[in-house]
């Protein structure tokens, strides 16, 4: 069966799109505009990868980042944000969070190449 | 690996079978009917020879029968009206037994005083004894002529007649039939019974006459007498003390009684029956001989003329049998190597069916059904050739255009994904400018006014359109300095210098002047300024 990507985002454009590109690159996906839908979404079924903004309609991307690790606590997380952080910040707070870390602007294949080698590292 | 039949080579082979099944029934069928009809041809003409046959047997029976007959009527007549001298009775025997082979013996008896008036009983026989006769008296104590039935019989019948066979014992000592009639005399002008001639006819001539017509192999003759006493029969074990009715009881034979009671009636015909006697079937045709009452009957076994029409029936049934395998065989062979294009044919449409196009096709040999079926093949083949080539240039064609689609789609969700992200920057962007709550004024290189904050509309009372893209000097100028604002903040533009807390005036919609405090930053990109943020702040 096809890897279940979930996508948190508040932007219908952004996770819409996003949905796209990983249906056309064989991925499943399931997109969520909220905290709530994306714990129901975790609940049915374990993704392969969380993909989740972290600004978010009804809490902080991070809260719901550490409640969905602790749910599915195998399941590497992309944070991708239009927010723009500090090296630092990313290097002692991000990192400890998050499996990945990425901008908004970044080219969706470089989004790719980052979703295939956190699924690929989850599966070994 | 054997090649599995075809359905061409068990159709031939079933071709020949049915052929052969069919000639197989047939062959009987007609070889019967043909045996019959030929059947019928032999027995008609065996039964047409055996009615010649028994014709002829007639006439020479008649012949033998009326040389007897023309010998005792000839004495007969002869005795009329003749005064004779012993002497002379004895040279007339002599004449009538010599002169006629088939008589045995003979005999002139006299009626009481006929011969002599001085005689009353004057009888004289003859019998033939080798090469010579032998005379007896009749009119001897012993015998005495006139005591005999024979005699009596012949008196009263008062003309030429037969006797039933019968062994002459003591006299001829053999089996013989007397022929006798009565002689008379003239006496007084009345015709005056005279005597008796008699003369015993030997039925061995008569049978050694029936032994002679062996017209078939499996023919034979029976001569029976009035009463239907066996004088010539095919089986030497039966005689003169047989007849046609005891043979009929013996062997439980109605037809030989009948036939007796058909020639008693002087009726001639033919009858087809199993001869218990001869233990076979036999064809009799029966006739009377219309002298001495006796009947003829020439039979034959049909199976002597059956078996070779048998042996015929077998040699055609061989023959049409040998034919018929032959021709089942050129069917099967004529029949296969026609329909051998045809599995041929078969063979390359499962070649074609495996996908196999480049299979070879033999031409045409002939321009008939088969042919044109071959060629049909070949152009079948030729087109789905050039389908499958065109189809996959078209799947090839579809695969780049896949391949294509799928660059572009990508490229165009790139361009998507880079354009949200722009608009999503300039979004944040602006989202930090409009949430100051100082007036803060976007300014392009040359301090025109590219973007304005809510707070400097709120401050002013313009509108942003009203603004955008006019020089700031229309709403701000630093204090005593007037029409040459532009000049102190430009050259911290061209020097990419900060300008911090400068006093300031600025106008609202209505005219009036407001005091602000004024901060300039270039805005870098790199290390080109391409322009600056203004911050009003009110004094």
């Amino acid at each position: 069966m096809k890897p279940l990507i979930l996508i948190v985002d508040d932007e219908p454009e952004i996770r819409d799109l996003l949905a796209e590109f990983l249906n056309l690159q064989g991925y499943r996906t399931s997109v969520v505009a909220n905290s709530i839908e994306a714990e129901a979404a975790v609940g049915r079924e374990a993704p392969a990868l969380i993909m989740c903004d972290l600004q978010l309609e009804d809490a902080d991307g991070l809260i719901v980042i550490e409640r969905l690790k602790k749910m599915v606590p195998a399941t590497p997380i992309l944070l991708l944000t239009g927010v723009y952080f500090e090296p630092h910040v990313v290097r002692e707070v991000l990192s400890k969070t998050v499996a990945a870390y990425l901008y908004k602007t970044t080219p969706l294949q470089e989004i790719l190449a980052t979703v295939q080698r956190l699924i690929s590292a989850r599966s070994a | 690996m054997a090649r599995p039949i075809s359905f061409f080579n068990r159709l031939s082979v079933r071709l020949a079978g049915v052929i052969l099944l069919l000639g197989f029934l047939a062959v009987p069928l007609v070889s019967e009917l043909k045996r019959r009809a030929v059947e019928r041809l032999v027995l008609q003409q065996a039964e047409l020879q055996a009615a010649t046959a028994t014709i002829a047997v007639v006439d020479n029976l008649k012949d033998v029968l009326r040389s007897a007959e023309t010998t005792v009527g000839f004495l007969a007549r002869d005795l009329e009206d003749r005064p004779l001298a012993p002497r002379e009775v004895d040279g007339i025997l002599r004449n009538a037994v010599m002169s006629n082979r088939s008589l045995s013996d003979c005999t002139i008896d006299f009626e009481p005083f006929a011969f002599a008036p001085t005689v009353e009983h004057y009888g004289r026989y003859a019998r033939r004894t080798g090469g010579g006769l032998t005379f007896k008296d009749l009119a001897n104590p012993v015998y005495q002529y006139w005591k005999r039935p024979w005699y009596a019989e012949t008196i009263g019948r008062g003309g030429l007649g037969w006797s039933e066979p019968f062994f002459d014992q003591g006299g001829a000592n053999a089996a013989v039939a007397r022929v006798a009639a009565p002689f008379y005399r003239t006496v007084d002008g009345h015709r005056v019974l005279a005597g008796v001639v008699a003369a015993g006819f030997d039925l061995s001539g008569v049978k050694a006459l029936a032994r002679t017509y062996d017209f078939f192999d499996s023919g034979y003759v029976i001569i029976f007498s009035n009463e239907g006493r066996l004088i010539a029969h095919p089986d030497p074990t039966f005689g003169i003390n047989d007849t046609m009715e005891s043979l009929a009881q013996k062997f439980d034979q109605p037809q030989l009684a009948a036939i007796h009671q058909r020639v008693l009636g002087r009726r001639q015909g033919e009858l087809s029956y199993f001869s218990s006697t001869l233990h076979r079937a036999v064809h009799e045709n029966y006739k009377p001989t219309e002298i001495a009452g006796w009947g003829v009957v020439v039979g034959y076994a049909e199976s002597e003329f059956l078996r070779e029409v048998s042996d015929v029936r077998w040699i055609t049934i061989a023959a049409m049998a040998a034919t018929l395998g032959l021709l089942a065989l050129i069917v099967w062979f004529a029949t296969r190597q026609r329909l051998r294009p045809l599995g041929e044919l078969t063979d390359v449409s499962d070649e074609i069916g495996r996908g196999n196009l480049d299979c070879v096709i033999l031409p045409p040999r002939r321009d008939d059904e088969v042919g044109r079926l071959s060629q049909s093949f070949i152009v079948m083949r030729d087109v789905l050739k050039n389908n499958r080539a065109l189809e996959l240039q078209v799947r090839e064609q579809a695969a780049s255009l896949a391949i294509a689609n799928a660059k572009l789609t990508g490229e165009v969700l790139e361009r998507r994904w880079v354009n949200q992200a722009l608009e999503h920057q300039l979004r944040y962007a602006q989202l930090i400018i409009d949430s100051i709550s100082d007036a803060v004024i976007v300014l392009t290189k040359a301090l025109h006014m590219s973007r304005i904050n809510p707070a400097v509309v709120h401050l002013t009372g313009f509108e942003a359109t009203g603004l955008v893209n006019e020089p700031l000097s229309r709403l701000v100028r630093p204090e005593g300095d007037e029409g040459r604002m532009a000049d102190p903040l430009g050259q911290a533009l061209k020097e990419g210098r900060d300008v911090r807390d400068l006093p300031a005036v600025m106008w609202d919609r209505t005219g009036r002047a407001i005091s602000v405090r004024l901060t300039l930053f270039p805005l870098r990109d790199r290390d080109k300024v391409v322009g600056g943020v203004a911050i009003l702040r009110p004094a």
